[in-house]
């Protein structure tokens, strides 16, 4: 029996040292696609719910990826606080009134956030910078006034899409909200006018008339409708400013009429000064059918539209089945392409 | 037959106890063999020779193979399962699983067994009552090597076993799909996670312990008798391959539980 | 008492399964001193030596080496204590494994692992001329002839200068000329006061060697004393085994 054992050192040697190499190797390749070695710039955003969002899932622009969600926390708000990062690469293009997005996907949850950028010139933003989704209010009014990079140049139904949980959320502020301005306007109506709601009413007998005109733009509407809503919430707005330094529009229909008899004494005091509200009031009366049934319509097509939308969220198939053309009633799909 | 229970309970209790004391014993002695390494360094590095780079040729055969085989039945499946995912099921049972435990396998019929053959043969031949007649403790002079450089080796040839298996799946794929070998590889490397790394380094490390651990204890347990070798060889790759799967299920179990 | 008496084996029993093979044995083996075990093939020489080595724990009773309990030892108590002592296997019981330069250089670096290559080289060349051996130092245990091994077993048990040297049949496998040759080393090691426990089938051996003789039969001390009143008995129980040696 012979042993050659003058070279066993050299060989675990050589045996180890490729081993290591190539878990090396692996590692760096695996890394490197991976991007561990890239420096990231780390952002944060707000999202009103954590569904859909993952732990690792990439950020995209224009669909390619250029980050990665690190962590998403639900803060003392209820709302989601997401951190994710954003290759140093890319960082150039992440300028200030940049948007995040959750797009929603064919097949349940999508599998990136979309990244808009902003269309300011200037500086990117810098390291740790709040970077608002689309589910907050701060973020749909960046997408609505135009102020990001926003794709385009799929076909009608993808673009659609790709805006669906956006204009459904719209839709169902808008309806809520056409809703209590319907109501509150009735009530405004019957009580007759004072200062504070002849001026409503004036806004809306303008608002009225754009409304006939754009009953096709469902888009328009709810952007204007969502920044009335915007208006009649804001505790600082106009409205509920002159009507009660306290309270909400809400307060004025549910107070078991308390402020509503303030007002009315109001009015009765001002009735005898004001020579003019008479014949607003009659004016006011000759409109309001006419602003009812407007509204009443608004709703009515609002509401198809909804169901067209979610048919289509829904089927995910009906997206090969549906061309431009058989959607004719789907009023977006016309917004759209006029828009674009 | 209550006495006869009594008495194989309670020899079973000593012989547990026994076997714990005796890998405690090892165990220590691991921790102590960097203070002390000359006069077992040759035996660790004849150990890793042996156990490592002899059974090199037949794990990367096996390897390439296996990944082979695996890239010739995922291509039989419907097409939606084939792409990322696939990239990403090779990964998975090649570097968590069938690398580790496959290497594992070869090792206890190779290594583990003559392990306890020639640990049982010095028994017999008096060699351990030697070394205890000089002074050195027989557990410390050979299990410890023995358990280094069988678990070393395993940490070592669970890495060539990922690379043969990934590239023997590839070599495989580029020929049935006629995809760059190019594309293949960086699909298959953005499908790499370090987790798959440290898993697959984490198992073949356990397994290794488990099998020299294992088979230094049979070793050892032979008291005198030539014809008890063979007997404590075959119980030794029994308990050892038991124990590699039991493990197995436990990293994964954990794996899962860390994850989540 | 204890300077003058190393090793002490108190009532030891070992079995083998069911057989008594060392039945709740006592004796001493007194420093400076020669003792020759004797007895039939199983009587358990083996056995009484390995204990008193350390080698084997017994089930009952105790060994104590200067006064200590060897089974309560610490393993550096045990390792200074296996480096006072040398051990002569039977069978050589050579590291098959290991070269004969390494199975000479194993008990040097156990007992001082600084000693550097040279050092050992020159004393394994030293080890190997004092029994005139011409042997590579860089062959294998099976390369060589079993009393070539048993030579060289001797020398792995005596490199360390031991006090006290075990020689468990040291002259089986050996031819003539080996065996006058390592009579002398022990008769050397003797007249420098290395206390020297031997278990023995030869005459010769008992002889030249012995001061005191101990006779074992199946696991129990059937005589003792010194050499010439042991070997003049006219006891019958002991008749046979003395007929025995050879």
């Amino acid at each position: 029996m012979k042993f050659k054992f003058r070279h066993a050192n050299k060989i675990v040697g050589i045996f180890t040292l490729v081993a290591m190499l190539l878990l090396v190797i692996i590692t760096a390749f695996a890394g490197v696609s991976k991007k561990w070695f890239t420096k990231k710039i780390y952002f944060t955003s707000l999202f009103t719910s954590a569904e859909g969002l993952k732990v690792g899932m990439g950020v995209n622009l224009r669909g390619f990826q250029v980050g990665r969600v690190k962590n998403i926390s639900l803060n003392a708000d209820n709302q989601v606080d997401l951190d994710f990062y954003i290759y140093v690469t890319y960082h150039d293009r992440i300028l200030p009134d940049s948007v995040l997005v959750l797009p929603s996907g064919l097949l349940g949850a999508a599998a990136a956030l979309e990244i808009y950028p902003g269309l300011v010139e200037g500086l990117p933003l810098p390291y740790g910078t709040y970077i608002p989704s689309t589910q907050t209010v701060e973020g749909k009014m960046l997408v609505k006034t135009r102020r990001v990079d926003r794709p385009t140049g799929g076909d009608a139904i993808t673009d659609i899409l790709a805006e669906l949980p956006e204009i459904l959320d719209n839709l169902d502020e808008t309806i809520v909200s056409i809703g209590n301005l319907s109501s509150s306007l009735k009530t405004g109506i019957e009580g007759e006018g004072n200062d504070a709601f002849s001026s409503t009413v004036r806004n809306l007998e303008d608002f009225s008339a754009g409304l006939d005109l754009s009953i096709r733009d469902v888009n328009d509407i709810t952007a204007s409708l969502a920044n009335l809503a915007v208006e009649l919430e804001d505790p600082t707005g106009l409205v509920p400013t002159l009507l009660d330094p306290t309270g909400s529009l809400d307060t004025l229909l549910n107070d078991d009429n308390v402020l509503w008899d303030h007002i009315l004494s109001i009015i009765v005091q001002l009735e005898g000064a004001a020579a003019g509200v008479n014949s607003l009031s009659t004016s006011l009366a000759g409109i309001s059918p006419q602003l009812a049934l407007t509204l009443d319509e608004t709703i009515r097509s609002l509401t198809q539209a909804q169901k067209v939308m979610e048919g289509l969220q829904n089927n995910p198939i009906l997206k090969r089945g549906i061309s431009e053309e058989t959607v004719p009633e789907n009023p977006g799909a016309d917004t759209r392409e006029d828009e674009f | 037959m209550v006495e006869t229970l009594g008495r194989h309970i309670r020899q079973s209790l000593g012989q547990l106890s026994y076997a714990a004391g005796f890998q405690l014993f090892l165990f220590k002695e691991t921790f102590n063999f960097l203070g002390k390494r000359r006069i077992g360094l040759r035996v660790l590095i004849m150990q890793i020779l042996f156990t490592g780079v002899g059974a090199l040729s037949i794990i990367s055969l096996l390897s390439l193979g296996i990944g082979a085989v695996i890239i010739i039945q995922g291509a039989q499946l419907p097409d939606f399962l084939l792409g990322e995912q696939l990239y990403r099921i090779l990964i998975i049972v090649i570097t968590r699983e069938l690398g580790p435990l496959l290497t594992a396998f070869v090792i206890i019929a190779r290594s583990g067994s003559a392990i306890t053959t020639e640990l049982g043969n010095m028994v017999v031949s008096h060699e351990m009552e030697a070394y205890m007649s000089v002074g050195i403790h027989p557990v410390s002079q050979l299990g410890v090597p023995r358990l280094i450089g069988v678990s070393l080796s395993m940490v070592l040839l669970t890495a060539y076993s990922n690379v043969f298996g990934l590239l023997g799946s590839l070599t495989v794929s580029s020929i049935l799909t006629r995809v760059r070998l190019a594309d293949h590889l960086s699909a298959l490397f953005a499908n790499f996670y370090l987790v798959d790394i440290i898993a697959s380094i984490t198992k073949s490390f356990v397994f290794g312990i488990i099998i020299a651990a294992t088979s230094v204890y049979y070793g050892f347990s032979v008291s005198g008798a030539i014809t008890e070798v063979p007997v404590k060889t075959i119980r030794s790759i029994g308990v050892s391959i038991v124990l590699c799967v039991i493990a197995d299920g436990i990293i994964i179990w954990f794996t899962i539980l860390v994850a989540a | 008492m204890i300077e003058d008496v190393p090793i002490v084996l108190d009532h030891v029993t070992i079995r083998f399964e069911d057989r008594v093979a060392l039945d709740s044995l006592s004796l001493e083996f007194q420093r400076g001193k020669s003792t020759a075990v004797i007895g039939s093939s199983g009587s358990g020489k083996s056995l009484v030596l390995k204990c008193a080595a350390g080698l084997i724990l017994p089930e009952e009773g105790n060994v104590f080496f200067e006064g200590g309990s060897i089974a309560s030892m610490g393993e550096g108590e045990f390792q200074q204590m296996q480096a006072r002592t040398g051990f002569h296997f039977q069978d050589a019981a050579l590291w098959a494994n290991k070269s004969l330069g390494e199975n000479l250089s194993l008990p040097l670096l156990a007992a001082d692992p600084d000693l550097s290559d040279d050092v050992l080289r020159s004393k394994i060349a030293e080890s190997f001329a004092s029994v005139k051996l011409d042997l590579d130092p860089s062959l294998r245990p099976a390369a060589i002839s079993m009393g070539q091994q048993k030579m060289v077993s001797f020398l792995r048990a005596t490199i360390t200068r031991p006090e006290i040297l075990f020689l468990d049949d040291s002259l089986s496998f050996m031819d003539h000329v080996s065996s006058r040759q390592l009579i002398a080393r022990i008769e050397e090691y003797k007249e420098a006061g290395v206390t020297i426990i031997v278990a023995t089938h030869n005459r010769e051996v008992t002889g030249r060697l012995a001061d005191r003789v101990i006779v074992l039969s199946d696991g129990r001390m059937v005589a003792s004393g010194p050499y010439q009143e042991v070997m003049s008995s006219q006891d019958p129980v002991l008749l046979p085994v003395l007929q025995d040696l050879v």
